[in-house]
């Protein structure tokens, strides 16, 4: 089967990384950020999981052939809750 | 009073095992209630569910919670509810709950609502099948929602939702997707009846707090938005307020 072709211009670009992060099994995100500069691609926003975030830079590599890849996003490192708000 | 503890969006995978437990264990001590609000399950897999339900199931406290989107993508919903309920979960989908406390009742309304927008932004019942499809199915949870609401007597009435019933909560999303997050028909549902809180997620880059045209107010608990393992709220006595009440007594009119 034939290597899905990547768009150039940016907008599909993103729209078709989005829609990987969020069907991929190793991401599952639908809220990650991304941008494209000068055929760097940069991904933010928050994952759960150290292995979500690795994935999010696998996926990033296997189909990104030509561009450079910034995985920015963080994991979320949970706290204990704050003071309760009075309602 | 009530100690409510809250969060949603916990998107529970095989590799989260052990990230909710430790913040949990402290839990009898500061909340009378955990209210879980949708996307338990990265994937919606009913394995997914399972590494949950080790976690939250040994919660001494009772835990109310909703599905989100998420906990449909596999088509697995139904399993994720039986998963939760054998551990003591309740899950809700237009139905209620009851809990009775030393010092008050309370009631959860819980459904997972869906999306069309909001006053001014939203979709219409009209044109193809599919659009009207979409607005009739946020319509018909509305609906469901009110009902659930009026039928409770507790002294205290909490809505759990996974969509937003108000845009002030989506603020930091982008407003194109606001239609896909939420619908004001929840809050219209809401407002009709009367409720002391709304407590939703989904909204992952929202903002916590909001509040209905009659006053009820509204929290986003999205893991990502509280930046905690759940937050916590508490109600003082059972009157709604007098905003709340008389906004609930005049559209009831």
């Amino acid at each position: 089967m034939r290597e899905l072709e990547l768009p150039e211009e940016p907008e599909r670009l993103v729209a078709m990384i989005k829609e990987k992060l969020a069907l991929d099994p190793r991401v599952n995100e639908l809220e990650l950020d991304v941008r494209i500069s000068h055929r760097k691609v940069f991904v933010s926003g928050r994952v759960p999981t150290v292995e979500r975030q690795q994935g999010v830079g696998e996926v990033l590599e296997e189909m990104l052939d030509g561009y450079e890849v910034e995985n920015e996003t963080l994991v979320q490192t949970l706290s204990s809750p704050a003071e309760p708000e009075q309602l | 009073m009530i100690r409510i503890a809250a969060v949603g969006d916990i998107h529970f995978g095989a590799d989260s095992a052990g990230t909710l437990s430790p913040h949990l264990e402290r839990l009898p001590d500061v909340a009378d209630v955990l209210l879980i609000a949708g996307d338990l399950t990265k994937a919606g897999k009913a394995e997914e569910a399972a590494r949950l339900a080790e976690e939250v199931g040994y919660v001494k406290v009772p835990t109310v919670c909703v599905l989100g989107n998420h906990d449909y993508h596999s088509g697995e919903h139904e399993a994720i509810t039986r998963v939760m309920e054998q551990v003591g979960v309740t899950v809700l989908e237009g139905a209620t709950t009851r809990i009775d406390l030393a010092n008050t009742t309370v009631g959860v309304a819980g459904i997972k609502g869906f999306g069309g927008g909001f006053a001014g932004a939203n979709g219409t019942d009209f044109g193809e099948p599919e659009m009207k499809q979409f607005i009739r199915h946020t319509k018909g949870l509305a609906d469901r929602l009110e009902a659930s609401l009026r039928a409770l007597d507790t002294e205290i009435r909490l809505v759990l939702l996974h969509y937003s019933p108000v845009r002030e909560t989506l603020t930091g999303e982008p407003p194109e997707v606001y239609p896909f997050l939420g619908s004001y028909l929840l809050s219209e549902a809401v407002d009709r009846v009367g409720a002391h809180l709304i407590v939703h997620g989904h909204a992952h880059r929202g903002s916590e707090k909001g509040i209905t045209p009659a006053g009820v107010p509204v929290r986003n608990v999205a893991q990502s938005v509280i930046g905690h393992a759940y937050n916590l709220y508490t109600l003082s006595d059972g009157s709604l307020s007098s905003q709340n009440e008389t906004e609930a007594l005049r559209k009831s009119n």
